[in-house]
């Protein structure tokens, strides 16, 4: 067990024997909740990467276990959230061992963890205090990550289509201070991290072990063991075991919501740097190694109603110096030519709007409609830069990066049955996604969730790797249309 | 001559006959008496504390009592009582309360009654008593409703409770206050609520922020969304969108909860006695029972439509107000029945775009001591009964609720502590 596990399991020591402590004591409250889930999904297309035709094959089988702790010890409150997941290895992923040359894949997604142990103290009526493994999120936008970048997402088992994005955010240990402030209609807030995380809680995770989120075409492909390109969590441009901190001013000012933010932490997408051209410092083994560099962000949100478009507006602005990127388009392996520093703004602007489409679809009461505009802008974007945009795909990253999506809540039967729709369009690169989805709600207890999974690719590249040069983001999501169901009893 | 003295002794024999028979039939009824389908032909014309059963019975009771199985077991009147300084403070500032004529705002309130003499000839009268509603005895409060646990059912009118939620309410009321300085801050702000859901899962660790203006702007609301752990600005246009899936709109909570001055027109149908509840069966929630009956007891779920109170009802004094919807409202009008004592809505009929029925709230009131002492009036449950879908939401108090928690202070109730709350 090395030092970062070691930190962590006292932590859930201590969590547990101060539960238990509190319980035998009958000094405290206790709440348990949780569910249990299944997810299913099937492929709706072929898998270019296997010989065999694998569209309607199952591809995920999960059963998820979720157990929640609230309560109160005396005067300290804690929020506990423990979850252990299982998969059968369907033939599908079978095939997708047999490319990888291993039968472990399931191991990558079977897991079971402590999510979430925090403790709040209150010291002062406006002063509160959150220590433990928890998750903040910050900024106004779900779907990209602007200033919500504290954390990482594990994105390897569902991509990001889960629709509760706090079941993917990988929390970290933390102290967490919120200092209300009346007389100036704010609040501060301010965490430091002090370094004590398990490695693999840093950064945001890909299927980069060849699973069935792995980008096209490298579904079975292990680049991880197989090739032996490992994630560095010592590396000198971002240790895992270096202390990492943020603040945060939020308030009201007229009609405005807004928040002023500073952070520093670890870019949350992985960069490549390899012995051709090794970025601060030299490589631990094998020719490449995935990092998680440091990076310094301020942001600045803002939010108001209009009552002129009966919408809410928000905008989201996050300036990240030195953001890394991979280059090197021509290079033997796209994106391992190195690494490069660039100063990137990334904006949102969103619309949400109440309609009332009862009159013609018969729902009973109005639907959200949100629009959503997301800008990624390398604001000193050089072309000679040679900067691509997925490491491992040859096409070139522009000035801009631009997505518009939308998304439609519509409600029906006392919201007992609750229709959506998802979609999203790449202005700058082409290709989109299309998700229509239906939820059920029976009684208390039982919640169904049914959705397609369509992505309009723009830009393919061939199994072994010719053609990568339009391959962005939808290119690399290229084949992964997807059935999922979902069945969750909660208690 | 004597043909005529004999006549007219036949006819004043008559007379007396018939008076009697009429005496017999009008009969004073008991407190306890149960009014229902099966009898009500029987008792329509007997009389409770002096007034026939039928005269205060509206039309839409009468209705749900014949049609729907709504019954009606009667208790004798009694007021409500009334906090300590509350009548002092009607006194003292209502005089210099005014109806500003371009927002339609009361000007200068401080607490108490701001309209403690509404005339019936007073063009303005519905409006006047719609902000006596909102601002004094109307919302049925003292000056902090703290609500730690109420439930919502969610009623098949076939099948019976289909859904049950868990939500937590806390009201903070920034003026109003009977000791001390009436008004709080700068007078701008009426109230600001935290509201959060707790069952079942799905829903538990949702809440809102919502904070009442005084100059009848549209309010200002968050939400706190917990699966995706982040605070959203809420539309400030969803004041008449339903409560969730509530068959509840966000301005019926108490019946009558949007800003007066929002409806463009009030018109005061009179002022009778109705059969009203204003002394609740309290709790009428019991979540340590098992049984949904036992857990439930105030709501008849022994057979359909499974909606209806089972409660004490007696003769109130309302005043019959008819409000007129803004054209993106759902509704057409709504027909209030504001009790003239408790100041609390008993009941509310709201007529669709066509002007048919389309949903009755009946509201079940009860007085409670607050926390400092004072009294204030709670709706025990509120049944928003859906009659085109078959269908209704009935919210229910357990006895954790209270009123004017000492220590709880304006900062208490901010869009940080819902940001804060959040985990």
């Amino acid at each position: 067990m090395n030092r970062n596990k070691r930190k962590t399991a006292a932590v859930i020591t201590a969590a547990v024997s101060a539960i238990g402590f509190a319980q035998i004591a009958n000094a405290s409250s206790l709440e348990v909740s949780g569910y249990v889930r299944q997810h299913l999904s099937f492929n709706l297309e072929d898998q270019p990467e296997t010989t065999e035709d694998d569209k309607f094959d199952m591809s995920m089988a999960r059963t998820t276990l979720r157990l929640d702790f609230d309560g109160e010890l005396g005067s300290i409150g804690y929020h506990i959230v423990t979850r252990a997941e299982r998969e059968i290895e369907t033939s599908y992923l079978e095939r997708l061992d047999d490319l990888r040359g291993t039968d472990n894949l399931v191991d990558h997604y079977n897991n079971e963890e402590i999510r979430e142990a925090v403790f709040t103290v209150n010291p002062t009526k406006n002063i509160t205090m959150n220590f433990g493994k928890q998750q903040l999120a910050w900024g106004e936008t779900d779907f990209f990550t602007g200033l919500d970048i504290v954390h990482g997402f594990d994105y390897s088992w569902r991509s990001f289509l889960e629709v509760e994005n706090e079941e993917l955010r990988k929390p970290l240990i933390m102290l967490n201070t919120v200092v209300q402030m009346p007389s100036m209609g704010g609040a501060l807030q301010v965490f430091v991290r002090p370094g004590w995380d398990e490695d693999e809680d840093i950064g945001t995770d890909y299927s980069l072990y060849g699973g069935r989120w792995a980008g096209q075409p490298n579904k079975g492909t292990d680049f991880l063991d197989g090739f032996g390109i490992k994630y560095n969590y010592d590396h000198k441009s971002g240790d895992t075991d270096d202390v990492t901190y943020g603040a945060r001013w939020s308030g009201v000012l007229g009609d405005y919501n807004y928040s002023l933010a500073y952070l520093t932490g670890f870019n949350t997408d992985p960069v490549v740097h390899t012995i051709f051209n090794p970025y601060q410092g030299d490589i631990k083994g094998g020719f490449a190694e995935f990092i998680y560099p440091e990076v310094e962000t301020v942001g600045l949100t803002l939010s108001t109603y209009s009552e002129a478009t009966d919408a809410v507006w928000s905008a989201e602005f996050a300036y990240t110096k030195d953001k890394p990127y991979n280059v090197g388009s021509g290079f033997f392996i796209p994106g391992f030519a190195g690494v490069i520093e660039k100063n990137v703004l990334r904006s949102m602007i969103r619309m949400d709007k109440q309609m009332d489409l009862s009159g013609f679809i018969g729902t009973s009461r109005p639907s959200l409609v949100s629009v959503q505009l997301f800008d990624t802008w390398v604001t000193n974007f050089d072309e000679d830069d040679d900067i691509v945009d997925l490491a491992g795909y040859a096409a070139k990253k522009k000035e801009h990066s631009t997505m518009i999506t939308l998304l439609m809540l519509n409600y029906y039967n006392n919201d007992r049955i609750k229709p959506e729709l998802a979609a999203g369009y790449d202005l700058s690169y082409g290709g989109g996604f299309i998700i229509p989805s239906i939820n059920f709600a029976y009684g208390d207890h039982w919640r169904v969730r049914v959705e397609a999974d369509i992505f309009f690719d723009d830009g393919d590249t061939d199994p072994g790797g010719n053609g990568s040069d339009e391959t962005n983001l939808f290119g690399y999501f290229s084949n992964n249309d997807q059935l999922a169901i979902r069945l969750t009893y909660q208690f | 001559m004597k043909m005529i003295m004999k006549n007219k002794y036949k006819v004043g024999l008559l007379g007396v006959m018939l008076t009697l028979s009429a005496h017999s039939m009008a009969a004073e009824v008991q407190s306890g008496t149960v009014i229902s389908a099966a009898n009500l032909d029987q008792i329509k014309n007997d009389t409770f504390e002096g007034k026939t059963i039928g005269s205060m019975l509206t039309e839409k009771q009468e209705w749900m009592i014949r049609e729907h199985g709504l019954t009606m077991p009667l208790r004798h009147s009694e007021s409500i009582p009334k906090s300590p300084g509350w009548e002092e403070a009607t006194a003292k500032y209502a005089g210099t309360v005014s109806l500003d004529p371009e927002t339609r705002t009361p000007v200068n309130y401080k607490a108490g009654r701001p309209f403690p003499n509404v005339s019936l000839d007073d063009p303005q009268a519905g409006l006047k008593l719609m902000w006596n509603h909102d601002k004094s005895g109307g919302w049925p409060r003292g000056t902090l409703q703290d609500y730690p646990k109420f439930a919502f059912l969610f009623i098949d009118g076939d099948k019976g409770i289909e859904r049950v939620q868990h939500w937590a309410l806390i009201r903070y009321f920034m003026e109003g206050k009977l000791k001390g300085d009436p008004v709080e801050g700068d007078g701008s702000v009426a109230w600001k609520q935290l509201l959060f859901a707790h069952y079942p899962k799905d829903i538990a660790g949702i809440g809102t922020y919502t904070t009442r203006y005084n100059d009848g702007r549209l309010d200002d609301s968050w939400v706190y969304l917990r699966s995706v752990r982040r605070t959203r600005r809420l539309s400030g246009g969803a004041w008449s969108d339903p409560i969730g899936g509530t068959d509840q709109l966000q301005d019926e909570i108490e019946v009558m909860s949007a800003n007066p001055a929002w409806y463009p027109a009030y018109k005061v149908l009179g002022k009778r006695t109705i059969l009203g509840v204003v002394h609740s069966r309290w709790p009428a929630w019991h979540p340590d029972e098992k049984a949904e009956q036992a857990k439930y007891p105030t709501v008849d779920l022994s057979k359909p439509p499974y909606w209806n109170p089972i409660d004490d009802w007696e003769p109130r004094e309302v005043y019959v107000i008819e409000a007129t919807m803004p054209e993106e409202h759902p509704y057409s009008k709504k027909i209030m029945y504001y009790d003239a004592d408790a100041g609390v809505m008993l009941m509310g009929e709201n007529y669709d775009k066509s002007g048919d029925l389309w949903k009755i709230l009946l509201f079940n009131a009860r007085s409670l001591t607050a926390r400092d002492g004072g009294s204030a009036i709670i709706s025990n449950q509120g049944h928003t009964i859906d009659f085109k879908r078959r269908h209704a939401t009935i919210f229910v108090h357990y006895d954790g609720a209270g009123f004017n928690t000492p220590g709880t202070e304006s900062s208490d109730v901010s869009l940080n502590v819902l940001e804060a709350a959040g985990k």
